[in-house]
């Protein structure tokens, strides 16, 4: 059953739908010119393997065509204009794919013409190249199939290829001139080229779009674009052009590979005929006058070698030091190479003439053996009058086996090169660096370590400083006469307990207008840190000083941020302390990232994973470059010369060294056209209340993706949903999602008004809080995690219920439902980021899976002014799959926690469990009581309204269709230990399925969605009864999430907060917002 | 996640390999027969869709149990499948097409001649995971069933299918109610809360009177889109019924892997493996690391 519509574009800009109620499923639609009639008609296919000829002006349905073979269809798809000429290909869920011609009878049947058997599950696509010769069909057993359909014979010769690739369901395939393009389940659209000859394919490319649901694609005409709609909403546009050259099967098939000659025709025959064997150790790529870059190798027998992109190789020197050990680098243009040797010296070949590299430039720098050397040119300083040029000056700096770091500068002043160490560094305790950034501009030194720590060091003014020629000689040309510099401040476990691999460090874009902001200090501005580790991370820090002797700041190291000194650069007048600040936490890969490179703003992530190499953007993720190549034990390196539109890849293997461009302007004609929202069905849902906007709908989302997303929906539809922010932490399905706000933060550095915490908690007992800031910039970071309950990690958390928030001590009570029958209370501490087990039901009281939750409270002795005095009867009911709610008492828990403050009342009992950190607690809960038969099955969702006193409403909504509603006077609840008896309420057969949720807007009315795709407004009544008011249909499949955002009468103030209208937004595979009028 | 992962979050998929079941929907026909004793008296039962073949297991052993003493054919059980199934003693296998009205022949000849007491329908398609689309091919597989339960089914007979209970069900039901006189929807305690499966159970099957069963589909189109939903005294209401002891396993309920005093904890394969899935090719190549060589 399906709509169809046909658009009537006229001469002007005004058009015309025409709606037509087709009585079946719909699997094409096509147009078709009807030579009788003289116009142009549609054709459809019905899953019932019918065609349907229709008038698109009326939606009368013309004619039709029963196909012989009755059967269901997955897909069909129609070829011919006109309409003596049209011939119908149908995928059949018999895992056949049928041709047939329609003969536009109601009484005698079409025939099959060729009926093509070779696909082993259900055909989920059919499609035909442009001039219907071939037919490619998609199926269930991952292979896309291609016929022949020139062929005239009904034979299963026609059967061209069976294409492999795709590691799930094949959704959809299309044949173009060259190319036939496949999308799938597998998150991913592959690309298959044809092999001029054999009529072969071999696979050229795979573009991953999502993590699960290519669900679609077109081509333009000129068939060089193809466009993927997934099932996260996101909309891929990709240039199959840029496929050439993008994706290896090994690097042995790259174009450029370039041996070395045999070690007699350059090592001194003395030494050669010591040697066995010969490898290259280490390698460097330098850019030339030419587009190719030039080639230097250090052999493993000490020689040097060197290669222009057009002549041949020769030795540049023979150093023996270099024998068995060296570690290189250069700057991202080779202008510089500096290679680091056993006995601690460290040579520097300038590569600033295109032809010819200079001699080595020598300098015993440690005393072990070197490990690691960044080198980087200086940029930006002030370069008037001074015979410096630019681009050659650059900082080294250099760690040995001893934990030594040294910073160095090299510089040309005319013809000489000038090597002065500017500082060693002092690394704390076993710390051993990685990777390190210096810029002399900003004034800072990053280092990072290999166990993941970040450290940072505030370079005086004096060193950094060093324009002119007569400063020179005032710095020391050994280590041991340079200063050491200390540092300000670190970041351990920045990026777990993993080596950080890469780290840049730029001028911060982003202009704060908070007090932290200084100019007082001219090197120390504002810097962004970007980092990657192995652990497959890209991190973004900002380092911030502030220079107010402010007495009053009480911000103290937190998660996300650490605090600091200035250790180098201490300032007479005021005091100034240092922050380093996470903003952002972003997974790029499953596997490890190698390095991070910075080119035009643009920050690209070499990664590798499962044996393969992938070059991506780092920000959209899009793949520039991938081949096969292990990291381990084999050299790469990146090249890039200013301006250029490529990156040179390069990689050694033994006596080998080969490169290869990436066109950086490739993965730019692949892009996002519209960005995702959720791949899997979306489980949880909670608005975002925003300060003074009233219409802006912001939403957290989390669903099976296991990923928290923020999302905006946009009223004007225009952008109907735009991300703001997204996160995975969760490795399992996200099941709900919470959104406390209210929290002005002392302890936040970005926009104190807009910061509130969410919480998330799904599969395998993950419970965790984020903290969302909504400012100039939205952020999203993890704040704190619930340790795992050492019972069974198998559990999921089926719903979350919020306690009581405690504004002072910045704590969040949240009460947790387990499909282990238990429940759980759980204190979070936002200060100290962790949640504590406070009480837990020990009993499995429920004895079967908890589904809902809902917390009532009542404030007694509100007449008290004295806020902390109230004492506040805090209800929680619980529901569960046997149709029962449970009520219970949790009074003592919120008072003992809001009186008490930090010290818990109830001592930790701090099991020593090895296989988990975790604490429980002696707190038990107990049902106050229990009503049984709310539900003839599963409570799917309860909600609770106070009314006046101490009376509560509570409703609830069962998979068996009901909804039930009761109200019961708290007092007497807890006063009473008899049997309690209350009178439910129930409306049979609310929703034609399942409820899934259900909230009260006020006292008196609910909001309800069910699985049957309906929303419905209920007024319910003590007396009268439960009452629909309201209902209307979703297009949202699978509705499991519902968020209610009330407007209160604006017009009339006296109204006692009138509810005007109510936006519900409803999730499941999607998202709908609704506006009602109340 | 290791192999005891999936019997701590499924318990009646571990139950339904500690008791040899082929699979845990064996529960759900079981309970489905505790509520609405839909095999009593039974001595002829068809099973559609039947692979892996659970359903043919509890028709096999739970329809032995009405043989009385002076009666001495066995049950007759026939089990259809478009796929092959592993062999069952006491079930005759068609490996045929539901669609087809040589199938629905087969059946009969299978009975003599006679029509069968109880037609039993667990099929579902492999889910896309667009809910309209696979709603839908649900539907059509019921009708499919239906259609040629109007051709094997005696009047006063019962059937039993599962259903998706998505957004056009009252459509399905409306269509279920012309044909039979008692119509229920039945939710095993054994199938999950979460899930949007449930069975539907109709009670003496009496087809309009002029009916003629063919395979063509039978049923009455009901002009239904998302301006005129069907809603209020249009909507057709068939009572939910769940069912299954309360005092039994909960399937939505992770337990621990001792779940009882009877011995300890066994990592269980499952009692019937796929014989021929689609993807058994793919499987293959994957194996041999087809999919790491490539892009």
């Amino acid at each position: 059953m399906s709509l169809l519509l046909a658009v009537e574009i006229k001469e002007t800009t005004a058009y015309k739908v025409v709606g037509h109620c087709a009585v079946n499923w719909i699997k094409a639609a096509h147009w078709v010119y009807c030579l009788q009639r003289n116009k142009w008609l549609a054709v459809l296919a019905s899953a019932h393997n019918k065609a349907f000829l229709c008038d698109p002006y009326t939606g009368e349905t013309l004619a039709s065509a029963q196909c012989e073979e009755r059967c269901i269809l997955y897909s069909a798809a129609f070829y011919g204009r006109e309409l003596d000429n049209l011939v119908v290909a149908s995928g059949t869920v018999f895992n056949h794919v049928l041709l047939w011609r329609p003969c536009w009878s109601e009484i005698n049947d079409s025939l099959v013409e060729k009926r093509m058997q070779a696909h082993e599950g259900v055909v989920f696509s059919v499609a035909f190249n442009r001039d219907g010769s071939e037919l490619v069909s998609a199926s269930d057993d991952r292979t896309l199939r291609v016929w022949d359909l020139s062929k005239n014979s009904d034979e299963d010769d026609c059967l061209v290829a069976t294409l492999y690739g795709h590691q799930a369901r094949v959704w959809s395939g299309i044949a173009l001139k060259e190319y036939i393009v496949s999308a799938s389940e597998d998150g991913s659209c592959r690309v298959w080229a044809r092999d001029g000859k054999n009529c072969g394919f071999s696979a050229k490319d795979s573009w991953k779009q999502c993590k699960k649901n290519v669900w679609t694609m077109a081509v333009n005409d000129s068939e060089e674009l193809v466009v993927s709609g997934a099932a996260d909403g996101s909309i891929c546009v990709w240039s199959i052009g840029s496929i050439a050259g993008k994706h290896l099967q090994t690097t042995s098939s790259l174009d450029s590979i370039i041996d070395l000659p045999a070690q007699a025709d350059y090592l001194p025959h003395s030494v050669a005929a010591a040697r066995k064997s010969e490898h290259i150790r280490n390698f460097a790529l330098y850019s030339c006058s030419g587009t190719d870059p030039g080639i230097i190798t250090v052999m493993d027998s000490g020689c040097v070698l060197q290669k222009l992109p057009k002549g041949d190789w020769k030795m540049l020197c023979f150093l023996p030091g270099f024998a068995g050990y060296s570690m290189l680098a250069s700057t991202l243009s080779g202008d510089l190479i500096a290679v680091g040797m056993r006995d601690g010296s460290v040579a520097l070949f300038f590569c600033t003439s295109a032809s010819a590299l200079s001699e080595p430039l020598l300098k015993k720098l440690h005393k072990a053996s070197i490990q690691h050397l960044t080198v980087v040119p200086v940029k930006g300083l002030d370069f008037k009058n001074d015979e410096i040029q630019q681009n050659t000056v650059f900082d080294l700096v250099t760690s040995d086996s001893d934990r030594m770091v040294v910073w160095s500068r090299i510089k040309q002043v005319g013809a000489v090169f000038q090597w002065h160490v500017m500082a060693s560094l002092g690394l704390p305790g076993r710390t051993r660096l990685a990777t390190a950034a210096v810029d002399s501009m900003l004034g800072w030194m990053v280092i990072g370590s290999q166990n993941g720590g970040i450290y940072i060091f505030d370079l005086p003014e004096n060193l950094c400083n060093l324009s002119a020629r007569s400063q020179l000689d005032k710095f020391a040309l050994a280590t041991k006469d340079a200063p050491v510099l200390d540092m300000a401040v670190c970041f351990g476990l920045a990026h777990s307990d993993t080596d950080i691999t890469s780290i840049i460090l730029y001028e911060s874009s982003q202009k704060r207008l908070d007090s932290l902001t200084t100019n007082q200090h001219k090197w120390l501005k504002q810097s962004s840190i970007v980092t990657s580790g192995r652990d497959g991370i890209v991190q973004r820090f900002e380092i911030v000083v502030s220079v107010q002797a402010k007495t009053t700041m009480i911000v103290e190291s937190s998660l996300h941020m650490r605090k600091g000194q200035l250790a180098n650069s201490p300032l007479t007048d005021s005091f100034a302390e240092i922050f380093i600040e996470r903003r952002t936490t972003e997974r790029v890969t499953a596997g490890s990232i190698g390095g991070l490179y910075r080119i035009a703003e643009q920050v690209y992530a070499v990664t590798f994973y499962r044996n393969r190499m992938v070059i991506k953007d780092a920000s959209s993720q899009m793949e520039l470059f991938s081949v096969a190549f292990a990291e381990r034990n084999r050299r790469w390196r990146v090249h890039y010369v200013d301006g250029c539109n490529s990156l040179y890849l390069g990689f050694i293997n033994k006596l080998q060294v080969s490169t290869c461009p990436i066109d950086l302007r490739s993965h730019l004609s692949n892009f996002r056209l519209a960005p995702g929202v959720s791949s899997l069905d979306i489980r949880g849902i909670s608005a975002i209340q925003v300060v003074g906007a009233n219409d802006r709908h912001i939403v957290a989302l989390g669903g099976e993706d296991c990923v928290l997303r923020i999302c905006e929906l946009d009223e004007s539809l225009e952008k109907p949903v735009k991300c703001l922010a997204q996160a995975r932490r969760h490795s399992s399905a996200i099941r709900c999602v919470l959104c406390v706000s209210g929290f002005g933060n002392e302890f936040d550095l970005s926009d104190q008004e807009s910061s509130r915490y969410i919480l998330t908690a799904g599969a395998s007992c993950e419970l965790r809080c984020w903290r969302l800031c909504i400012g100039q910039q939205v952020t999203l970071l993890e704040w704190a995690v619930a340790p795992a309950l050492s019972h069974d990690s198998e559990s999921r958390i089926m719903d979350l219920a919020i306690v009581d928030v405690n504004h002072g001590q910045q704590t969040i009570l949240v009460a947790a439902a387990y499909s282990d029958a238990s429940i759980c209370l759980w204190r979070l501490d936002l200060a100290k980021n962790e949640f504590v087990s406070v009480a837990r039901d020990s009993s499995y009281a429920h004895g079967c899976c908890v589904l809902s939750l809902s917390v009532a409270k009542i404030a007694a002795g509100t007449a008290n002014s004295n806020a902390s005095d109230v004492s506040v009867t805090t209800t929680l009911f619980s529901g569960a799959t046997d149709g029962r709610i449970f009520i219970w008492d949790l009074s003592q828990f919120v008072n003992d926690s809001r009186h008490r403050g930090h010290c818990c009342p109830y001592g930790y009992l701090k099991t020593i469990d090895d296989t988990s950190n975790s604490r429980e607690i002696g707190g038990i809960l107990q049902p106050v009581t229990v009503i049984d038969n709310v539900h003839q099955s599963g409570v799917n969702t309860i909600d609770t309204w106070v009314l006046q006193g101490t009376q509560i409403a509570i409703a609830s909504g069962g998979d068996d269709n009901n909804l039930s509603y009761f109200t019961l006077d708290c007092a007497d609840l807890l006063s009473q230990s008899k049997d309690f008896d209350c009178d439910i309420q129930r409306y049979e057969n609310a929703h034609a399925s399942s409820v899934q949720q259900l909230k009260f807007i006020d006292g008196c009315r609910l909001c309800s969605v069910g699985t049957d795709q309906r929303i419905a407004i209920w007024a319910v009544n003590g007396s009268c009864g439960i009452e629909m008011t309201f209902m209307e249909c979703t297009q949202v499949a699978d509705p499991s999430a519902m968020t209610l955002l009330l407007a209160r009468c604006t017009s009339d103030s006296s109204a006692n907060n009138k509810i005007d209208s109510v936006d519900v937004l409803v999730a499941g595979i999607g998202i709908e917002s609704f506006k009602v009028k109340l | 996640m290791g192999k005891s992962s999936k019997d701590r979050r499924d318990v009646y998929y571990r139950l339904a390999k500690e008791q040899g079941w082929r699979a845990r929907s064996a529960f759900k026909l079981l309970q489905v027969d505790e509520e609405f004793n839909i095999f009593e008296g039974v001595t002829r039962a068809v099973d559609l869709c039947a692979a892996p073949g659970s359903w043919s297991q509890v028709l096999s052993r739970e329809l032995q149990k009405n043989r009385t003493s002076d009666q001495k054919e066995p049950p007759q059980i026939v089990a259809v499948d478009l796929q092959a199934m592993a062999p069952l003693s006491g079930v005759i296998q068609i490996q045929g097409d539901i669609t087809k009205l040589s199938t629905a022949e087969q059946i009969v000849s299978h009975f003599h001649g006679s029509q069968a007491d109880l037609v039993v329908s667990d099929g579902a398609p492999d889910v896309t995971g667009l809910h309209d689309l696979d709603e839908y091919i649900q539907a059509q597989l019921i009708l499919a069933a239906l259609n040629i339960t109007t051709h094997v089914l005696r009047p006063g007979g019962t059937f039993v299918a599962k259903i998706f209970r998505g957004k056009d069900v009252t459509l399905l039901y409306a269509q279920l109610k012309i044909f039979f006189r008692t119509v229920h929807v039945a939710k095993p305690r054994s199938s999950r809360n979460s899930s949007i499966e449930a069975f539907i159970v109709c009670l003496d099957y009496h087809p309009p009177t002029d009916y003629v069963p063919n395979m063509a589909n039978p049923l009455m189109d009901v002009p239904y889109d998302l301006d005129h939903p069907i809603v209020g005294s249009n909507r057709v209401i068939v009572p939910f019924v769940a069912c299954g002891d309360l005092r039994g396993f909960d399937a939505d309920m992770t337990y621990p892997l001792q779940i009882d005093d009877s011995g300890s904890y066994q990592a269980r394969d499952p009692t019937q493996m796929p014989i021929s899935p689609p993807y058994k090719k793919a499987l293959e190549l994957k194996r041999s690391n087809f999919y790491n060589k490539g892009l």
